[in-house]
């Protein structure tokens, strides 16, 4: 039951882990009237308390993974992680650095990767769309 | 006076919203999207693995029933998407221009690996023997 | 009446005896090159030249030449009424790098030198606010490693 409200409307909650901002400006711009998420029904969440879906970027530092765990555990359940970007995925270009852990899918559990360097804002509508879908398919079965 | 005027020119105004999914956004034709090797020229000399700048590129070994003239090493490359950054070295630096590119751009996936291998065998089996 | 003139003086003439040699970069940009011992002495030398809001540290660069092995630290000073950046460049020895700190003239060189000791290990005497973990992550800090030199691996 609780999964079925989520599908008809998500909020969306954007963490920043070291990115070049590439990334971060797609994202914003796939959230502006252009491109009009809003007839899916997803909004910019004011806080971590009220999100849905948390969105990645950048490549994750050692120093920042431990913020992005402590946000991951405060997001009330059920919840949802979207990695963005090829640095999101596993480190992109900096794959032997000093300061980075190996990709999100070290800290947090991810649900959808979106390959791009960076990806345009339609790609990125695309990806929140496969998330919705696969939504859909998790309440017919059951709740988590 | 003016005023009025803008204010009806704005309300009989259609929105600006592109609705994505019914309509195709306007992409240029050079537009970096996806890219294969095509194997009827690829020779396997890896140059392309040793060239991406993050390493997304693995060489593997063809499947065991088929041999190629133009490729005695028997190896051909294999590109996982979401660790590419697209910059096109690759197609670049191919001395036998065996990069076969495309304007895609909607890569979204569950799964931890997209590769290019299905893709890459399609073109020996429409092709030739 | 000094004041009127002082934006005309060439900071060649400025910083005098001091300078060892001048080297090339590019059209724009002047490098001179001192001796550690004497970093102190140009810098009071330009502040009372030029004033004190007329003139500021841009950044630290420090750089770790394996070769000839000597390590550089570069600071970048921008002269504001003469429109440009000169270069004071200084050579320590890789194998003890120790240099004087700027930080009770100019408090402004702390991120700069702090950068510096964290990733290369270039002593500042008298700054005691250097400590390690300020940009490199733990356990690199704790293998001992100042990653930005050439034969650092972690």
């Amino acid at each position: 039951m609780s999964i079925k409200l989520i599908r008809y409307s998500p909020w969306l909650v954007h963490f920043n882990t070291g990115a070049c901002n590439g990334c971060d400006i797609e994202v914003l711009a796939a959230l502006t009237p252009h491109y009009d998420p809003e007839r899916f029904g997803i909004r910019l969440a004011p806080s971590i308390r009220h999100g849905d879906i948390l969105i990645v970027t950048g490549a994750i530092t050692k120093k920042a993974a431990i913020r992005l765990r402590r946000l991951y555990e405060q997001m009330p359940s059920p919840k949802f992680v979207v990695a963005v970007g090829a640095c999101a995925y596993d480190g992109g270009v900096f794959k032997d650095s000093y300061s980075l852990r190996r990709g999100a899918r070290e800290v947090v559990p991810v649900d959808i990767y979106i390959p791009g360097c960076p990806p345009r804002p339609e790609a990125i509508l695309h990806g929140i769309v496969k998330l919705l879908q696969k939504i859909e398919k998790l309440s017919e079965v059951g709740s988590r | 006076m003016s005023l009025w005027s803008e204010i009806l020119k704005n309300v009989f105004k259609k929105p600006v919203t592109i609705e994505y999914p019914k309509v195709k956004t306007p992409i240029e034709k050079d537009f970096r999207g996806l890219q294969y090797a095509d194997l009827n020229k690829c020779n396997g000399c890896s140059l392309c693995a040793i060239e991406c700048p993050s390493k997304a590129i693995e060489m593997r070994k063809l499947p065991e029933d088929i041999k190629l003239k133009h490729n005695p090493r028997g190896l051909y490359p294999v590109i996982n998407y979401p660790s590419c950054v697209f910059c096109y070295r690759c197609v670049t630096i191919c001395p036998v221009n065996a990069y076969i590119t495309k304007n895609e751009y909607r890569l979204a996936t569950e799964t931890e690996k997209l590769l290019s291998d299905t893709l890459s065998l399609q073109t020996l089996k429409s092709g030739g023997a | 009446m000094t004041e009127a003139r002082s934006s005309e003086l060439d900071p060649k003439q400025v910083l005098g005896n001091l300078v060892i040699r001048e080297e090339f970069v590019k059209p724009s940009r002047r490098v001179f090159v001192v001796d550690k011992s004497v970093i102190r002495e140009a810098i009071t030398r330009l502040l009372k030249t030029y004033g004190e809001t007329s003139i500021y540290i841009s950044t630290i660069a420090g750089v770790d030449r394996f070769e000839q092995g000597v390590i550089e630290v570069n600071y970048f000073i921008s002269i504001l009424p003469r429109k440009e950046v000169i270069v004071l460049r200084t050579q320590l020895s890789r194998a003890e790098p120790v240099i004087d700190t700027l930080i009770d003239i100019v408090p402004g060189v702390f991120a700069g030198e702090n950068e510096t000791y964290d990733l290369l290990g270039v002593q500042f005497n008298g700054n005691n606010t250097l400590k390690r973990g300020f940009f490199v992550p733990e356990d690199v800090v704790g293998k001992g490693v100042y990653p930005l030199r050439k034969d650092a691996k972690w």
